[in-house]
């Protein structure tokens, strides 16, 4: 019996019809047929904020809510997909339960996307309350619509991690799957067992998903609630702090879902294995408790909100990117020096992803600092450093899981390195217009944009263009490669 | 192209010149692989390194956030500077906002920034077209902002929160004139 069907056999006794690779595998296609299209959406953006096409406003600003909420939604369903993979081997997983989730995600996906692209729905994908009510060009229904795509997305979220901390209890305890027997030596286990590194993650994504999809449940009740009796009352502020509260925390958990699959997808390469120890224990609690604290860094102009909220948005930012930087990353760097690393696309990619997720991240942390913010807020600041730890990052991560899913073990070819070169070409020429921009004062979301806006979105849309073809060719050739070797890594532990 | 200069220039440099050592740390172990050794001839040095590393970047956080600390924008972080000179209420609607048309340079101005619909963002760009500060302005609260315009001018108020369909052209000139004399200033209201 092939190693999938035993998979799906033996940990639920009987056959569900569907194999954890096929779910992960569909999953993926879905994943990135969805990243090529609203890629194609911002690239039409870039060339209307560059006059090279016409929209009108209300057009633009649809396709601008279409994209941010759909590429959020789609990188959650990645990520969680590629975690769940090397999990279900640590863990005892449904891959029925992976199907509820995904199926909630997509179906969140579809009815924010008719409410966009039907109705027209239009005031970005952080909705702040009260734009999607008042002074709008999109009926009614498009507005709860929404709010009930939303709320799915957040429910199949909240599926996984539920289910995944189920495992973990299970199998650890939630202290154990923090690896806090490392620390404790009371808390060990008899048979000296302890969480992996990529379970680590786990628990710590599964604890603060299971809070942010809460935060989003409420914002969303809160909302529809007010949508369907107008005289609800909503407090502006209130709403925009659980806006962020859960959209900046649910976009950040993507990358501590990648760290769990770079955890457990790098030492296959680099032939050297990842340890847990004491360092990731401190490291990945400090994760859990100051990542969903991280919020208040939107709110900086808000100059009403209570000012211990914004020095400890400031601080817990800071202290957030502690553990990256001097564990994971720095723990990845180290696995890497001077190992025997088989450099294939897989490998290329999760290297190249970190490098995103460290610039990223120390643009983010400029941002994150009040007396910048002042100057940084709503410009192309903030979407160049989004795009730098979500596009530069975490898509990286999940092209490189696709790699490595797709038993594509071959040394890269002539024609592979082409196609890199043009992905990360295309990306950097893209994300540095975003970084000019937001140094010039640019602001974001604006459908017609001041000087240099246009001339920086004619040749960020260049570079678009470029980095699409880039990614196109690159997929093909993994699908095409993976179909070929034909190999996996079922059996391998990790 | 908007002259880079001020908080824009020392962002700028900060994130080129620790992109920078982040790309040559990253090349460097990259090439480090062509002369592969056993882990554990790695891992002890490595785990020192992460030692000093981590000292050293916490340090460097909490210089950062003690400095940062100091030079927040809001009321209670400034210090006391005496009442402002002028206070200047500052209504946002879609697509424009309600406020004076002209200001005086060189004076600290106490900004009372609400919403009369959504939320809204008041940016602050000089004459050259740089983004000097902004405040938001949201419903139903009002934010009290400190402003001094550096020099006389033709300086633009624009919005930077999405608003509507309009948002793209919610900006409007403001006019900064010469300062008067202090002593007729004093407590006024716009």
């Amino acid at each position: 019996m092939p190693t999938e069907q035993m998979g799906a056999v033996d940990l639920h006794g009987g056959d569900v019809g569907v194999t954890p690779r096929w779910m992960v595998g569909v999953s993926l296609v879905i994943g990135f047929g969805l990243i090529f299209f609203l890629g194609m959406v911002g690239g039409v953006m870039k060339a209307a904020q560059g006059n090279l096409v016409h929209l009108s406003p209300s057009t633009f600003y649809a396709l601008l809510t279409l994209h941010g909420d759909g590429m959020i939604s789609t990188v959650v369903l990645l990520t969680a997909v590629a975690h769940w993979y090397f999990l279900r081997r640590l863990l005892n997983l449904r891959v029925e339960v992976l199907v509820f989730a995904v199926l909630a995600i997509v179906w969140g996906l579809v009815a924010a996307a008719v409410a966009i692209l039907i109705g027209g729905f239009g005031p970005g994908w952080t909705f702040l309350y009260p734009l999607p009510f008042i002074g709008n060009t999109w009926p009614v229904w498009s507005t709860g619509l929404f709010f009930f795509g939303v709320l799915f997305v957040g429910i199949g979220f909240a599926i996984f991690c539920l289910d995944i901390l189920a495992g973990i209890i299970r199998e650890y305890g939630v202290l154990n799957g923090l690896a806090l027997d490392t620390i404790f030596p009371r808390l060990r286990r008899a048979d000296g067992k302890v969480a992996p590194p990529t379970v680590i993650a786990a628990t710590m994504v599964s604890i603060d998903g299971i809070l942010t999809a809460a935060a989003g449940t409420v914002l969303v009740v809160d909302l529809l609630a007010h949508w369907a009796m107008p005289h609800f009352p909503v407090d502006p502020l209130w709403i925009k702090n659980l806006t962020y509260f859960f959209g900046h925390t649910i976009a950040n958990l993507t990358i501590y879902l990648s760290a769990g699959v770079i955890y457990a997808a790098l030492p296959h390469y680099t032939g050297r294995p990842w340890h847990t120890n004491r360092v990731y224990a401190i490291s990945w609690t400090t994760s859990l408790l100051f990542v969903p604290w991280a919020w208040p860094h939107h709110l900086y102009m808000d100059f009403v909100q209570a000012p211990w909220l914004q020095i400890f948005g400031e601080a817990s930012t800071y202290i957030a990117t502690i553990p990256a930087a001097v564990v994971t990353i720095f723990g990845a760097l180290l696995l890497v020096y001077r190992s025997e690393m088989r450099w294939r696309i897989g490998s290329t990619f999760f290297m190249a992803g970190l490098l995103g997720w460290l610039v990223g991240g120390v643009a983010a942390m400029i941002d994150a600092t009040i007396p910048f913010n002042e100057v940084l807020h709503n410009t192309l600041w903030v979407p160049a450093h989004f795009h730098t730890y979500l596009l530069g990052g975490v898509f990286l991560f999940v092209i490189g899981f696709a790699s490595y899913f797709a038993g594509d073990d071959a040394p890269p070819t002539r024609l592979t390195k082409t196609f890199e070169w043009v992905f990360f070409i295309g990306m950097i020429g893209f994300l540095a217009m975003f970084y000019a921009g937001g140094i010039e004062g640019v602001p974001r979301r604006e459908a017609v944009q001041p000087v240099p806006g246009p001339l920086l979105a004619v040749i960020g849309t260049a570079f678009a263009a470029v980095l699409l073809i880039g990614m196109t060719g690159l997929l093909i050739e993994i699908f095409r490669r993976g179909q070929r070797n034909g190999a996996t890594h079922e059996r391998e532990v990790t | 192209m908007v002259p880079i200069a001020g908080k824009q220039l020392v962002i700028l440099v900060l994130w080129l010149a620790l992109s920078t050592i982040v790309v040559i740390a990253f090349s460097w172990v990259v090439s480090s692989t062509k002369r592969p050794v056993p882990v554990g001839d790695v891992q002890p040095g490595g785990y020192r390194l992460r030692r000093l590393w981590g000292w050293f970047y916490g340090t460097l956080l909490v210089a950062a956030f003690a400095v940062t600390l100091w030079t927040v924008p809001y009321a209670w972080a400034q210090g006391s500077t005496g009442k402002p000179a002028l206070v200047v209420h500052v209504y946002a609607h879609q697509f424009a906002f309600t406020m004076p048309k002209k200001l005086p340079s060189g004076t600290r101005i106490e900004f009372l920034v609400t919403s009369l619909d959504v939320n809204h963002d008041m940016g602050i760009y000089s004459p050259q077209g740089e983004l000097l500060g902004q405040v938001q302005a949201m419903p139903d609260y009002t934010n009290v902002f400190f402003f001094t315009f550096p020099k006389p001018g033709r300086y633009v108020i624009r919005c930077l929160e999405l608003c509507g369909a309009g948002h793209s052209y919610m900006f409007q000139p403001l006019q900064v004139y010469a300062p008067a004399p202090a002593s007729t200033l004093g407590g006024r209201s716009a």
